[in-house]
This record gives structure tokens, sequence and C-alpha cells, in this order.
């Protein structure tokens, strides 16, 4: 798995350097701040697109949702951060691996702009199948392009993948446990007309 | 320099993009649900679109900000700040041909980590937010079809005919009137959190 997992990544790295205007809009699609705060501004736009009261308490219950899925998806990525130790690309193949990206420090699996994506996307998945579908493609081309600059493995990107998919069904877990204290304070936001 | 000053930078231009960002999200949302009171423009399609030039605008302005601004990404390799892709380079404005990798900068180096962004994003979107209903209410304080009628806590539905401005002040009435019914609601004996119900009867508004 890891001799797959590093060719992978070498083939994929080769680019960089090739074809200069491909590592340009890498380096962009790369970013910290592009696509994740995406993520976060498009549940903004999900409490406001209910076309009435129903739809729209429905929807804000599903964006409160993705919000605690981020949540979950950071702390579990730190904690196996904390537990697997993996070594970055361009730290363990320092002579194979191009870096085009900035020597982040913390260790490579899993990747977690992939994970934030992954989980917003399968909690928005009831508000809209094609919002879900874009969010999922959007968190994977985050994944490769940071592949394609030699910050993580392709396995760092499927196990976030997996973790951020799995963290909206424990954020539906941690909503109905306090789902009276969301319902209020939903009440209270629209007795200020703010929700 | 230091990555405190490269932070400051950031936060400037985070704090600017993300408010514009989340002010054009808003235009959005509001236009597919209707809210009419909350859009800026007359038309939902009209409103998309300044919510969509709002969001590449943000966009456009954070990544290119680097080629007339100072900082950590100047073109030249030499002595000076940990900048771009972790390499040393002078304080200088950024070329065309590194702009794109000018703001990948560690988080120890003064770029942003996730936890800043947690932080961050928030205040930024919150402002953006009190702005919206300020802004939409000195647009639209003159086409309220009807009075502001608030006598059930439905929120910004009533944005679709009234301004925040004309029905936060009723809404709020409205909620102090029926403050008890609407959390007895949610904590109804029988349901979860029963015994909070009993407490809330216990306690009596002032």
């Amino acid at each position: 798995m890891n001799l797959f997992d590093t060719e992978i990544t070498k083939w994929l790295n080769s680019g960089p350097g090739g074809f200069g205007p491909l590592d340009w809009v890498i380096k962009l699609l790369a970013s910290d701040y592009l696509f994740p705060p995406m993520f976060a501004l498009v549940i903004i736009g999900v409490i406001f697109i209910g076309r009435n009261p129903e739809e729209r308490f429905r929807y804000q219950r599903i964006a409160f949702k993705a919000v605690i899925a981020i949540a979950m998806s950071n702390w579990v990525v730190a904690i196996f951060n904390s537990q697997f130790d993996r070594a970055r690309p361009y730290v363990a193949l320092p002579d194979d691996i191009e870096l085009m990206f900035y020597p982040a420090t913390d260790p490579s699996f899993p990747a977690n702009p992939t994970a934030v994506g992954f989980a917003v996307a399968v909690a928005l998945f009831p508000v809209s199948r094609r919002l879900s579908i874009g969010l999922a493609s959007a968190a994977l081309i985050v994944g490769f392009t940071r592949v394609y600059a030699g910050a993580f493995y392709p396995t760092d990107v499927a196990g976030a993948a997996v973790i951020g998919a799995a963290m909206p069904s424990v954020a539906g877990g941690i909503i109905r446990l306090f789902d009276p204290a969301l319902n209020l304070a939903l009440r209270v936001a629209r007795a200020f007309a703010v929700a | 320099m230091t990555p405190q000053d490269i932070g400051d930078i950031f936060l400037r231009d985070y704090l600017i993009a993300m408010y514009f960002a989340t002010l054009g999200v808003v235009q959005i949302g509001a236009s597919y649900g209707g809210i009419t009171h909350m859009l800026f423009l007359p038309s939902e399609r009209s409103s998309r679109a300044l919510g969509m030039l709002l969001i590449l605008g943000a966009a456009l302005f954070f990544f290119t900000v680097p080629l007339w601004q100072g900082g950590p990404w100047g073109a030249v390799v030499a002595d000076g700040v940990i900048g771009r892709e972790g390499l040393t380079v002078a304080w200088d404005t950024s070329s065309w041909s590194d702009l794109t990798s000018a703001r990948n900068i560690n988080d120890v180096d003064g770029g942003f980590s996730g936890g800043s962004q947690g932080i961050w994003f928030p205040l930024a979107a919150g402002l953006a937010l009190i702005s919206t209903y300020l802004i939409s209410s000195v647009v639209h304080r003159s086409s309220s079809r009807t009075a502001a009628d608030v006598n059930d806590n439905s929120g910004i539905e009533h944005l679709k005919t009234n301004t925040w401005a004309e029905v936060v002040r009723l809404s709020f009435a409205n909620w102090r009137r029926s403050w008890r019914g609407e959390v007895g609601d949610e904590f109804a004996p029988g349901l979860k959190w029963g015994g909070v119900r009993w407490l809330v009867a216990k306690v009596r508004f002032r």
C-alpha cells in the first residue's frame, strides 16, 4: 500500500515545472483560502434558501449539523495526527518530490481540507444533491492538487474523505441529543428576525 | 518583519474578503428563498448576479493584493523573511508568475491556521449579516406593501413583505408575549428535557 501510495505521489508530482500555467492554477486551487472558506460560505447560504418557514427551519438545522460535522472532522483529524505521525511526501522523499506548497509541519494523514469538504458535502446532501456533488468534487480537487504539490499522499485524501463523510452521522446524533436546545436557539433567533 | 506583521496583513485582507463574500452568499441565498426585503436589488435574478460579483470580487481582491501590497511574497529569493512556500524572500510585491503561491504561507510564518479561520470567519460573516439587515432596511424603507403585522414567531419569513427594521421590534414584542409557550413547546412533559418545562413554569417574566 505504501509503495502504491509513494509511486502515485511521485508520478503526480512529476508534473511541477513541466507546464507553468498548470502549476500556477494548481497552487491557487490548493490554497487554504479558496475552497475551505467556500465550504463555510455555502453553509451560510443554506440558512436562507428555504422557500417557506418549515423548509427554512429544516435547512437551518442541516446547516447547524454541517457546522458540527466540520468541528468533529477537525477533532478526528487532530486525533489521527497525534496517533500516526506520517511524514509528508516532501519530507519522506526529498529527492523525488518537488514541494509546490508551504512546508507544513503537521503529519500527512489525514488531509484536513478534504475531510472538512466531505463533511459539508454529505451534511448538505438533503438540501441539494447537485450542491453536495459539487462540494465533494471541490474537496477532491483540493486533495488532488495537494498530492500534485507534494503535500499529501493519495491515501491521506482517501482517508480524509471517509472521515469527513462519516462525521454528519455523528453530528446528527449530537443534534438529536440536544434537539430542544437547538430548536429553542432557532426560535430565539426568529424572535430577532434573523433566522 | 515578523510573523505577527504578516499575520496582521493576512487578517485585514481575510476579513475584507470574507465580509464581501458573505454579503454575496446571503444575496444569493435570500433570492432563492424569496426573502425580497433582504435583497439589495429589485429582482431576484439581479440579486444573484450581484451575489456572484461580490463573491468573485472578494476572491479576486484577496488573491491579487500581493500584486500591489508589499509582503512576504517577493519574487527575489534572498535574505528577508520566510514567506510564500516557505522560501526566504524579499519583502516586496508579487510577480504575476508567483501570484497564486503568494498566499501559501504556513501558519507558523504568519499565515492562518484552520483554528484562526474558525475564529475570524464567523466574525466577518456576522458583520456581513448585520450589514445585510441594515442595508436592506434602508434600500426597502419605502417599498413595504403593508404595515408590519407580527403575530407569530416566523422570523425572516416576515422579511418577504417588510424590512428587518420594521419587523424586529414587533417580532421581539411578540416573543415577550409568547416566550413561555415557545419554550414549553420544546420542553413539554414526555419529550426529552421535560423537566426544564417545570422550571420555566416556576420562573416569572419580569
